[in-house]
C-alpha cells in the first residue's frame, strides 16, 4: 500500500494550465464583479494562454495525464478525472442555486413580474420549448456518443459526438436569436429602460440566468469541437472513453441545469 | 494496485451491461416537456394558484433532472457513494429556497 500511494505521488501530474486557467477565472469574475477592468483584460489573455498552451501541448503529444488510475477509500473503483468532474459538478450545482436563488429572491420582491399565460409575455415560449428539446436530444445523442467509446465503436462515436456538437450549436444559436428579438422587438432589458420599466426585475433575472447557461452551453461546446476534431482525425490515446465520459457529464449537468430554468423563467409568473 | 484492474472493470461494465433505455428515457423526457408547457394556460383555464403551478412544475424537473442522472449520467449504476454526491448540495439549495420564500 506504501508503494502504491509513493507511485501515485510520483507521477501526479504537474501540467500548469490548469492553474493558468483558474487564474484567468480568478482574475476576470474578480474584475467584472469589481468593475476593474484591467484584471478583466488580464483575466481574458491568461485564457488565452492557459487554453492555447493546453492545446500546444496536445497537439505536441505531451501528456501530463494522471495516471492514478482509481481512488482508494471512499470512492473505490471511480477513476481520479471521474471524481474530479463529478466534484467540480457539485461546485457548479452551488454556483447556480445561488443564481437561481437570487432570481427568487428578486421575483417575490419585484413589483411587477409578467406571467406566461398573458399576451404581452415578452419571451417566445414555443420556440424555447423546441430548443429545450433539442438540449435534450443532444444529452441522448452524448450518451450514444459515451456508450459508443466504451464499446469501440469509432464510426458511431464520431457520428454521436458531431450529432452533439452541432444540437449544441443549434441550441446556443436559436438562444442567440431570441436574444436579438426579445432585446430588439420586445424591449426586454437587462437593466430598467423607459418603454418598458416594470420589465427591469424581471429582465435582469432572466439575463443573468440563461447568460451564464449559455456561456456554460458554450464552453461545453468548446470542449465537444475538440474531442470531434481528435476523432475525425482519427487520433485515439489510451484514456478516449473516459475522456468521452468525462465531456459527456459536463454537457450532460448543462442540460439538467436547463430543465430547471426553462420553468422557471418561461413557465412560472407570480 | 489493484485499483487500475477496478476501473477496467467499470468500464467494461458500462459497456457490456447497461441495458441502454436511452430512446425511452428521451421519449419521457420530451413527453413530460411537452406536458410541461401547458401549465400556464391550462392554469389559467382552470384557475391553478401559482404556487400550485410552480409545485407541478418544479416535481416535473426533478423527474426530468433525475432520469437524465441516472440513466445518461449513469449514475444508478455508479457506486453509491458517487450517486450520493451532487446530492449533497441539494439540503442547501432546500435551505435557500426556504429563507428566500420565509421572508
Amino acid at each position: 500500500m506504501a508503494e502504491a500511494h509513493a507511485e501515485a505521488h510520483e507521477v501526479h501530474h504537474r501540467s500548469i494550465w490548469p492553474l493558468t486557467v483558474a487564474l484567468a477565472g480568478g482574475f476576470g469574475f474578480g474584475g467584472l464583479a469589481t468593475q476593474m477592468w484591467p484584471l478583466v483584460v488580464i483575466g481574458i489573455v491568461l485564457l488565452g494562454v492557459g487554453v492555447g498552451g493546453f492545446l500546444w501541448q496536445d497537439a505536441r503529444g505531451i501528456s501530463f495525464a494522471v495516471k492514478q488510475a482509481a481512488e482508494e477509500k471512499p470512492f473505490v473503483g471511480i477513476s481520479v478525472r471521474k471524481l474530479g468532474m463529478w466534484i467540480f459538478i457539485v461546485s457548479e450545482i452551488f454556483f447556480f442555486t445561488g443564481l437561481i436563488g437570487a432570481g427568487l429572491a428578486l421575483r417575490v420582491r419585484a413589483p411587477f413580474w409578467p406571467n406566461p399565460a398573458s399576451s404581452d409575455f415578452p419571451l417566445n415560449v414555443p420556440l424555447t420549448a423546441v430548443n429545450t428539446f433539442i438540449l435534450i436530444a443532444s444529452s441522448f445523442t452524448m450518451a450514444e456518443a459515451v456508450h459508443a467509446a466504451h464499446l469501440g465503436k469509432e464510426k458511431h462515436m464520431k457520428v454521436f459526438l458531431l450529432a452533439t456538437l452541432i444540437l449544441g450549436t443549434t441550441f446556443v444559436s436559436i438562444q442567440a436569436i431570441e436574444y436579438f428579438k426579445i432585446f430588439l422587438e420586445e424591449n426586454l432589458t437587462p437593466w430598467p429602460n423607459p418603454i418598458r420599466p416594470e420589465l427591469g426585475s424581471f429582465g435582469s433575472a432572466f439575463y443573468t440566468q440563461t447568460g451564464f447557461h449559455g456561456a456554460h452551453v458554450t464552453g461545453g461546446l468548446f470542449g465537444l469541437a475538440f474531442l470531434s476534431v481528435k476523432a475525425l482525425r482519427g487520433r485515439a490515446w489510451p484514456s478516449r472513453a473516459e475522456t468521452v465520459e468525462i465531456v459527456g457529464l459536463y454537457w450532460h449537468f448543462v442540460d439538467v441545469v436547463w430543465i430547471f430554468l426553462f420553468p422557471i423563467m418561461y413557465l412560472i409568473g407570480r | 494496485m489493484a485499483a487500475p484492474t477496478t476501473v477496467a472493470h467499470g468500464t467494461e461494465r458500462i459497456a457490456q451491461e447497461l441495458k441502454r433505455p436511452y430512446v425511452l428515457v428521451l421519449v419521457l423526457l420530451a413527453i413530460v416537456t411537452v406536458a410541461e408547457v401547458q401549465v400556464p394556460t391550462l392554469g389559467r383555464n382552470l384557475d391553478f394558484t401559482t404556487t400550485l403551478q410552480a409545485s407541478l412544475l418544479m416535481t416535473s424537473s426533478v423527474v426530468k433532472a433525475s432520469l437524465v442522472a441516472l440513466y445518461y449520467m449513469h449514475l444508478r449504476y455508479e457506486p453509491r457513494l458517487l450517486s450520493l454526491l451532487p446530492v449533497g448540495p441539494l439540503v442547501f439549495v432546500l435551505l435557500l429556497v426556504v429563507t428566500v420564500m420565509s421572508h
